[in-house]
């Protein structure tokens, strides 16, 4: 920014060689900026996606009664998982999935 | 004109460059990953790392193919000892897991072992671009830079699907028939897969998927081929359920349907259903759910999960349709079972 200010006052006064100097520490330090910021966005998009929650649908084949839940390490579908709140049937897991990150709105 | 060929060169190395660290850092991420898992899980005594490491640089020569004839049973035969192989190898790593931990440790390797090809792969050329100078090794590895590191990426998400055992999307297949056999009694058949009865409607559906919850492919072919030989041959159709890649602009989870073994890998599973369904005279139905190679290789998404409704109400429409009552279906789903019983 300040490299800028700086080429632009001498453009001004007419001092072309320190406007060109200045004019390409202007450039370098705009595209160094820019990159840093598209590592960073990309770095972020990356850990989002390692961040992805991961659930478990638990479901009494009986009366249809469901649980979601967090995964936990040893689900898998079709394990049983004890017995239904309301009607005593058998809890399984139905469905294990990737939840992803809600999109922000803009 | 060549100032500015050389400057080119130079950006395209430089990006190569920090492709090759990602690279070395994906591929020494999946295997410390590997490494932990295979110390909490196998409880080995000694180290695994120097054993690991061996595993990581296993290859496979396959077979020659000048004399094409019988070429694929060569090449069952080869897969069947490397899988035999690198699942012992790994059970020795990790004496105290269980099969299926070792199944999702196996496939835990085989990322790691991906991750590290890729990393060698694309290093061997970045040298090579750099020491001969030569534009078209240095352009042509640009150009292809942005679909390897998509790959790299697809894995390094599946080393922490198959590590906590996560249902991926490759096995889309394996979840509609677990589905299709819940509370049936299931029965082991040839190799490493599963198979249970069904009705619908007066017509006999057999379900068949890999054998779970570890991840593990088994060989449908093999499965079908027995069934077949159990009935006399006599099945009216074969369904065949699995994920396929989608094209960009599609849709994850959408569904299509096809003729054909739908079935991916080298070719050896697909040329025994061909050929059962062929001596049969067994028409083969595919369904495919979509999703990207990442969605393939990492943790289930909901869209994939939820493609299980239409695909069961196009398998029933399939049947009652094109079969009468009394007749044998085979719906085979197809993909890693890893996470699915």
């Amino acid at each position: 920014m300040w490299a800028m200010i700086q080429a632009l006052t001498f453009y001004e006064n007419g001092q072309f060689p320190q406007f060109f100097v200045y004019g390409i520490m202007a450039s370098v330090g705009t595209v160094l900026a820019l990159s840093s910021i598209t590592q960073m966005r990309r770095r972020m998009l990356v850990l989002q996606r390692i961040a992805t929650k991961v659930l478990s649908v638990v479901m009494c084949a009986n009366c249809g009664f469901k649980v979601v839940r967090t995964f936990t390490v040893g689900d898998f579908v079709m394990k049983e998982v004890g017995q239904c709140q309301q009607c005593k049937g058998t809890m399984r897991v139905d469905t294990i999935c990737a939840e992803e990150p809600k999109a922000k709105k803009t | 004109m060549v100032f500015g060929q050389q400057i080119q060169s130079r950006i395209a190395l430089m990006q190569i460059d920090g492709a090759v660290r990602r690279l070395e850092n994906m591929r020494n991420d999946a295997k410390s990953l590997t490494l932990k898992m295979l110390r909490e899980i196998g409880k080995s005594k000694d180290d695994p790392a120097p054993r690991l490491n061996s595993l990581l640089e296993q290859f496979l020569i396959t077979p020659v193919d000048m004399d094409p004839a019988g070429v694929v049973k060569k090449f069952d035969h080869l897969l069947d000892v490397r899988e035999a192989k690198f699942k012992s190898d790994v059970a020795g790593i990790a004496p105290e897991a269980n099969p299926a931990q070792v199944n999702n440790l196996e496939n835990l390797v085989e990322a790691a072992w991906a991750l590290n090809f890729m990393y060698k792969v694309v290093r061997h050329l970045y040298l090579l671009g750099k020491k001969t100078f030569s534009l078209f090794v240095i352009f042509q590895l640009q150009a292809f830079l942005p679909l390897i590191m998509q790959e790299a990426e697809a894995y390094q998400g599946a080393t922490r699907a198959f590590a906590e055992g996560h249902p991926i999307g490759d096995g889309a297949g394996a979840l509609l028939a677990a589905r299709l056999i819940r509370d049936r009694e299931r029965r082991k058949v040839e190799k490493d897969m599963v198979a249970g009865e069904t009705a619908l409607e007066g017509r006999r559906i057999i379900a068949l998927k890999a054998e779970g919850p570890g991840g593990n492919v088994g060989k449908p072919g093999d499965a079908i081929r027995q069934i077949l030989e159990e009935n006399n041959g006599k099945a009216s159709m074969i369904i065949m359920v699995d994920a396929a890649l989608k094209l960009e602009g599609e849709r994850t989870g959408e569904v299509a349907e096809g003729i054909g073994a739908a079935i991916g890998g080298i070719g050896t599973e697909r040329f025994k259903i061909e050929e059962e369904a062929t001596k049969f005279g067994i028409p083969v139905y595919a369904i495919v759910i979509k999703q990207s190679i990442q969605e393939a290789v990492t943790t289930m998404k909901k869209e994939i999960s939820d493609a299980m409704e239409p695909v069961l109400e196009r398998i029933k429409r399939l049947i009652l349709e094109r079969t009468r009552e009394g007749e044998l279906v085979i719906v085979a789903g197809i993909g890693n079972t890893a996470g699915i019983l």
